[in-house]
């Protein structure tokens, strides 16, 4: 029997339990850009990402057999990978260096990238790695938990209820956290926004 | 606007930090050796529990057999609310018999028991001296076999 050219979720785990290595390899191509992303901006180092990344994949496909599907594919894989960075964000206390991804050139016309670095047009490009670092440095100062929160929401635009489910936590929470995310990180970048993007 | 909105905006920006080019794709090739240098074995008792949970999971029962198991749930509560009835009807003729009274006096505390026991006189063996001892002394009372007095019980 063929199989869709774009299965659901639902059906690549079934393959994948039966015994189909592909169809965890087609989850793995769908998912790893999100977890990525996750996983990176927790931790804003691109070597500590990739093998997180490569522990987190490996430990669902190990456990694909044992998935109750309780809840989605999707808030599981994200669960296995929130816990496992907490797990290597824990362990490696406050003793990191970055490590930051290029920027893509397309940041030069988002209107968001246009409005801050406005009054600094002729040296944007400086600009940019220095506001890359000082973001970065300030997303490492929030708590592990308040970070998460920050990722999700405001970088990976999930709505509160999926963080929620992810987290295991009330969506009451999850607005909690990210308020005081907000305000610290307002505090973090007070400085940064009133020279106008001059660090 | 939110008060936060310029840190929003901020945010939103680290999404154009990307990594290199063609890293997925290295990622997924460097993914499929480590699952072939690297079998996953599995526990029999853990894909048992696995595809049974499944199973059960995926079965759906009908209606009925809910509404067999609320009316079983019913009349089981009935059964043993009616049971505790007849206990506590039985609990109720026992309490005005002589049995009854029996265990209540034992169940007394031990304060209560003491005021309740009987005189040493009436006890019928150890309350007094062995015989041998009776002859030459004055009759004694004892307790657990402990003399408690060699005078004349109605000396006063």
């Amino acid at each position: 029997m063929d199989n869709p050219p774009n299965p659901s979720d639902d059906e690549l785990v079934s393959r994948a339990r039966n015994g189909e290595p592909s169809a965890f390899d087609a989850l793995v191509i769908r998912y790893s850009p999100r977890l990525y992303g996750l996983v990176y901006n927790m931790t804003s180092n691109h070597e500590d990402t990739n093998d997180l990344l490569q522990e987190i994949f490996a430990k669902a496909y190990s456990a694909i057999q044992t998935f109750q599907r309780k809840s989605s594919f999707y808030t599981w894989i994200h669960s296995i990978a929130y816990n496992r960075t907490v797990n290597f964000l824990r362990k490696r206390g406050k003793q990191y260096s970055l490590s930051l991804d290029d920027i893509d050139s397309n940041i030069q016309n988002d209107p968001d990238f246009m409005e801050a670095t406005a009054a600094l047009d002729p040296r944007r490009e400086t600009n940019l790695s220095e506001l890359q670092k000082k973001l970065n440095e300030a997303m490492q100062k929030l708590s592990v938990n308040h970070r998460a929160v920050v990722t999700m929401f405001d970088i990976q635009g999930m709505p509160h209820a999926e963080i929620a489910k992810i987290l295991g936590i009330s969506e009451g929470t999850v607005r909690s956290r990210l308020f005081y995310a907000h305000r610290q990180l307002q505090n973090y970048l007070e400085e940064f926004r009133e020279s106008g993007g001059k660090p | 606007m939110n008060d936060f909105e310029p840190i929003q905006k901020l945010l939103r920006l680290k999404r154009y930090e990307q990594p290199p080019e063609g890293y997925f794709e290295d990622f997924l090739h460097e993914f499929q050796q480590r699952r072939l240098s690297q079998p996953v074995r599995v526990s029999f008792w853990k894909l048992l529990f696995g595809n049974l949970n499944e199973l059960l999971t995926s079965f759906r029962l009908p209606t009925l057999a809910y509404a067999g198991i609320m009316l079983f749930a019913v009349g089981l509560t009935g059964f043993m609310v009616s049971g505790i009835d007849e206990a506590e009807q039985a609990v109720a003729d026992l309490g005005s018999s002589e049995a009854f009274q029996q265990r209540v006096s034992l169940n007394l505390m031990p304060q209560q028991r003491i005021s309740q026991t009987r005189p040493l006189l009436s006890a019928p063996n150890y309350s007094v001296a062995p015989a041998a001892a009776r002859s030459n002394l004055p009759p004694s009372y004892v307790l657990e076999t402990h003399p408690v007095s060699y005078e004349q019980p109605f000396s006063f």
